[in-house]
Formats: C-alpha cells, structure tokens, sequence
C-alpha cells in the first residue's frame, strides 16, 4: 500500500530519480505514515480509558475516542510534514526566488521569440532548464549547508506535541497497568468498608452507580485511579512518560535530522517542480501578453469601446 | 550514501524497539514488578480516617521560672453533648496575663475599605504571643480526654468545644459605651457570666482595643469574651491541642458581624454551614456562642460573605 500518499507526497514529480532512490523515498514517507498511524492507535487507546473512567459507556468512548485520534493523526501530518522545507539548501536560493531560474527572459525581453512559440517548446525549454538545474547540484546529499528553522516555530512544534505525548501517555500507562490499579482501588474499597463506613470516597468514588456497573477500572474518579497510578509506579512513571515523549517526537526529530528527508530527492524533485511551474506560467504569461500587445496595436480600440457603450 | 541513510534508519528502529518494550510491560508480567501497590491504600485512608488525637505531646514552653505565687488555680465544670459532667484543672500564670493584655494593647492594625481586613493580623498575633501561657489548658484538656477514654476524632472536637460553648457569653466592645449589654445593661459590669449564654444580662466590656476582641488567655482568665474572643480561643486551644485544620471564620449572620470556630472534617455531624478555602476543601463552622450547636449546624437565617481569617 502507497503509504507515503496518506502525507500528500506525489511520486510522479520522481521521475528522474532512480528506481532504487525513489523506493528508497517512498520507503521512508511510508514508515512516517506508519509511525503517525501508531502513534493516533496510542491516542485512540488512550482516550477510550479516559472516556470510558468518565462516561462508563463503551460506545461513546469509542466513537470520542475515534474522532479524537483522527484529529490527533491531522494534527501530527500538519506538524510534521509542514517542517519539510528546502529553502536553506543549495537548491533554495532558486526556491525562495523562483525568477532566478528564468532571468535571462526577464532580462531581455524576447518578444517575437516568445510570441510564436508553440506548447510544445515552451515544455521543452522549462524541461531543459528544470535538468540543468538539477545536474547544478546533482550530490544533493553532500550540499554543506545547515538545515536551519525558526526557533520559534521548532519550540510550537515541540510543545503541541508534546503536551499532546505527556496528556495520552497517562491514558496508556493505566492501559498498561490496569489490574495492578484495580487490586489497589478494590483493597482500599475493603478497608474502608471496613475501618470508615460512612466514607465520602467509598461512597462516591469506589461504589458503582446505582443500577450501574464499573467497567474498566473499580473507581468513578479519574484522579483518584491517577493518583494510585502515580504512587504505585513512582519514579517508573517518569521513566515510562520519557519513552511516551520520544515516541511521540520521534516523527518530528526525523523529519528535522535526517538528511534522507529534508536533503532528500523527493524534496529536490518537490523544489524543482515548483521552479518549473512558476517558469512555465512565466512564459505563458508572457505569450499571452504579446498577443494582448498585438491586437492593441492592430485593432481599432476606440472604435471597439464605442460599440460596447453603444450595446451597454 | 550509506552513512546519509543511518540516521533514519536508526531513529526508525528506535521507535519499533521502544513500541515492543512497552507491549513487553503489559504481557510479560514486567508491570507487576514496577508497580508497587504497599502503602498506597493506607495512604488513601488515612485521608478519610479521622487522626486520633495526641494526648501524649508536650508543648513547648517559656524558659522563664514562675513562681509558686503566681500561679491561680482554675476549674471549668459543664456538660457535654451527651449530658455527661466534665471538668478540667488547670493553673494560669498573672505575668502571663500582664503580658497578652500589653501585646493587644500594642496591637496597631492596618485599617482598609474591607471591614475584615484588619482581623487576621490581630488574631494570628495574639494566638502566637498566647499559645504558651495556655499550655496548661492544653495539657488539661489532654489529660481528660485520654482519662475519659475518648479515641475518635469528632467526640474528642465535641469535649474542647462544648467546655467554651458553656463558659458564656459577655459582650465586648472596641469603643466606650456607656449601656453595651443586653437589655441596656452597664459596661461596668464586666463580669463573666454565671449561667451561660443570654441569661444572666450581666453587661458587656467595653473599650477593648483594638476590634472589641480580647485574647486567648484574657479570655481563660476572665472567662470575658464573645463571639470572636471565644472563636479564636477555641482556634488555639485546638491547634495547640494538634487539631491542624482549624480556622477563626468572620462574616455576616443576620445582618450584623460575626466570628465562628472552622473546622475541615471529612464526615461532619452536619454539613449546612461551611466556607470553601481556595483550594477546594471545606471548613465547616461551628457556633461557639450557644451551649448546644454542633459543627456544620445551622442557627442562622442569614449567613452571608464569610471568609477565612486565620488557618
């Protein structure tokens, strides 16, 4: 499955690429989808428990909990993906300035050239810079340039995720020590039946509903099973919540480190296609404005206006 | 082009070897080792376990001597909430009283737009100069509830506060007035009580600076005192006892000032009156005017804009 698709990367504009750096591309973006998806499954987990200790319903903490990770999953595409830039490459002095790829047309401005040429030509000479281009900086890889970001940026990226890592990873931590939380929450329901019967916590924490029934954890109160989540695990909590973190950054450390990625062909081929495209229209524009030019100058536009005022 | 493809390759290998650490945790029984389950339920209890009291600690006390002389006797005689007859002997010292009537003197509050803004520094000032000299008291009241055998937390409560609820009321007054007592009963007359509350009209205090409140031990030795005088005696009293969560609460009761004893309980005998502290939990209020108000009990029509002065 074209896993890679899921972030909005378009394998056609790798037409140039080898076959086995193309895959290699693909393979990369896939494993990200695939780390997001993980990753909205956490989410996904995370927010049943939570719901489910709030709601007692399984069907609302299904449904909460489903559209909560898709949120999630967008979120972290957002984040991400959008951190991919080639503006500080070699190749990103033309990406910033679109224009640098065509000045000689802008320079000398060739009117009739431009004028009569067909389609076909004008792909033809945007195709042809597009390759010059590429063969400019054909060890893309070896640029010796510092991927460089608004710290700014790089701390709101950080912190979105990972207040979102720190809340979801509290959910996962109770997934994964449940029954430990229960034995907990049922003795202390018994000595309290015991020792203090007329108790507000057993009463409104530890007794189900009237006509209900607990189902996941013995307690109503979320911060009561987080609190003897917390002391039960001690300084484990802080270890299992830094594992949580780095899983949840992982996507985004990636993306800003490796140079697979932002140094990468796919991002290359994305710079270039967009340099070509501001090129091509460039020229069309310029055909078009020939053509408005010569029909200024051969039609009669006084004329022209008069009729349309007439019919107007 | 090998070592470009590491750091990918790495960070990716990470992640799956963490995911499989995690799934170790919930299905190799490694989550039963990291979680430690002693003491948590104990932990949970005893916030809901009433603590018993310490009728075992020793309150420190002025290094300066007292002699023999100076020291008059006391017996407080009533009958608590059960009916069942009490007492307690204990021994106040006069220097002592010479110097908690000078440090009220002395007393100078800040006066601002808030009416009850100027109690709490008064309070807390007289409580820390007083708490000493009362240890007597204190020892007293120990002493007794150890002998009487009571162990719980509410009856132990009951015992301090239904002694001060029984001592009576005297009006006391900040400025000079010439017939401050009830029924236009004279300000020389500033005696206390002999048959508790409202009964005996026998006048009122007046020129008691500054805010009509006469300190803890003026109150044990004159037994003098109303609504704020006894509240904060029973504040001290308690605290000093061990009684953490206690608090002077000052405000409005059918339309005119008022001050009452606060006490944070998780199981009160009632719940009607009570003030939240910013953090969330309750200080229930307690009448220690009346002879037979129990804590969180209602007497009031009106009860209004109340705070905490001092906890």
């Amino acid at each position: 499955m074209s896993w890679y698709k899921l972030v909005g990367i378009d394998d056609g504009i790798m037409k140039k690429v080898t076959d086995e750096d193309k895959n290699r591309q693909k393979f990369i973006f896939s494993m990200l989808v695939i780390m997001m998806i993980m990753i909205a499954l956490f989410v996904l987990i995370s927010s049943i428990i939570y719901l489910l200790i709030i709601f007692h319903s399984w069907t609302v903490a299904i449904c909460t909990g489903l559209f909560l990770s898709l949120v999630i999953f967008n979120l972290y595409r957002f984040l991400t993906i959008s951190a991919i830039n080639a503006e500080k490459s070699g190749i990103g002095q033309y990406q910033i300035k679109h224009e640098k790829q065509y000045h000689d047309f802008i320079d000398n401005f060739k009117i009739n050239e431009i004028a009569q040429m067909p389609e076909e030509a004008i792909r033809k000479i945007v195709n042809d810079r597009k390759d010059e281009l590429r063969e400019k900086f054909p060890e893309y890889y070896a640029n010796k340039y510092k991927i460089t970001t608004s710290i700014l940026t790089m701390a709101i990226r950080l912190s979105f995720l990972s207040i979102i890592a720190l809340v979801f990873s509290t959910g996962l931590e109770l997934f994964i020590f449940k029954s430990q939380v229960n034995e907990v929450l049922d003795a202390t329901a018994n000595t309290l039946r015991q020792e203090v019967p007329d108790s507000w916590i057993l009463k409104n924490m530890l007794t189900p509903q009237e006509g209900k029934e607990f189902t996941l954890f013995h307690c109503n109160s979320l911060l009561l099973i987080i609190n003897v989540l917390h002391a039960g695990l001690g300084y484990w909590k802080l270890i299992l919540d830094l594992i949580f973190l780095t899983i949840f950054l992982l996507p985004l450390i990636l993306i800003f480190k490796s140079k697979e990625i932002q140094k990468g062909y796919y991002v290359r081929e994305l710079a270039l296609h967009e340099i070509s495209i501001s090129f091509y229209h460039y020229l069309k524009t310029q055909k078009r404005c020939v053509e408005i030019l010569k029909q200024v100058t051969t039609e009669d536009l006084v004329e022209r206006f008069k009729k349309s005022a007439k019919y107007a | 082009m090998l070592k470009n493809k590491k750091y990918f390759t790495k960070g990716q290998y990470l992640f799956w070897v963490l995911i499989l650490l995690l799934i170790s945790f919930a299905f190799f029984h490694l989550a039963d080792k990291m979680f430690k389950e002693e003491g948590i339920v104990e932990r949970i209890i005893d916030a809901e376990r009433p603590p018993l009291i310490d009728t075992t600690s020793i309150i420190e006390t002025d290094t300066t001597s007292k002699k023999k002389d100076d020291l008059i006797p006391f017996t407080w005689k009533w009958k608590d909430y059960k009916g069942i007859s009490r007492s307690i002997t204990f021994k106040l010292s006069k220097r002592d009283l010479i110097k908690s009537t000078n440090n009220r003197q002395n007393l100078n509050p800040e006066y601002s737009m808030d009416p009850w803004s100027a109690f709490p520094g008064v309070y807390s000032s007289m409580y820390i100069n007083d708490k000493k000299g009362l240890k007597s008291i204190v020892e007293a009241y120990k002493k007794e509830i150890k002998t009487a055998g009571i162990s719980n937390y509410q009856e132990s409560l009951d015992f301090v506060v239904s002694s001060i609820q029984a001592l009576g009321y005297t009006f006391v007054c900040d400025g000079k007035v010439a017939n401050c007592g009830r029924n236009g009963s004279p300000a020389e007359d500033c005696r206390p009580p002999q048959n508790g509350f409202f009964t005996d009209d026998l006048g009122c205090c007046d020129d008691v600076k500054p805010l009509g409140v006469y300190a803890p031990f003026e109150f044990a030795f004159y037994r003098t005192g109303d609504c704020d005088t006894k509240s904060l005696f029973a504040y001290t009293i308690l605290k000093e006892m061990g009684y953490n969560d206690v608090a002077v609460l000052i405000g409005n009761a059918n339309g005119g000032g008022h001050s009452m004893l606060g006490v944070k309980v998780a199981n009160p005998p009632f719940n009607k009156l009570f003030i939240r502290h910013n953090n969330g939990s309750k200080y229930y209020a307690w009448e220690v005017t009346q002879g037979d108000n129990k804590l969180g009990q209602n007497c009031w029509n009106a009860w209004n804009d109340w705070r905490i002065s001092i906890n």
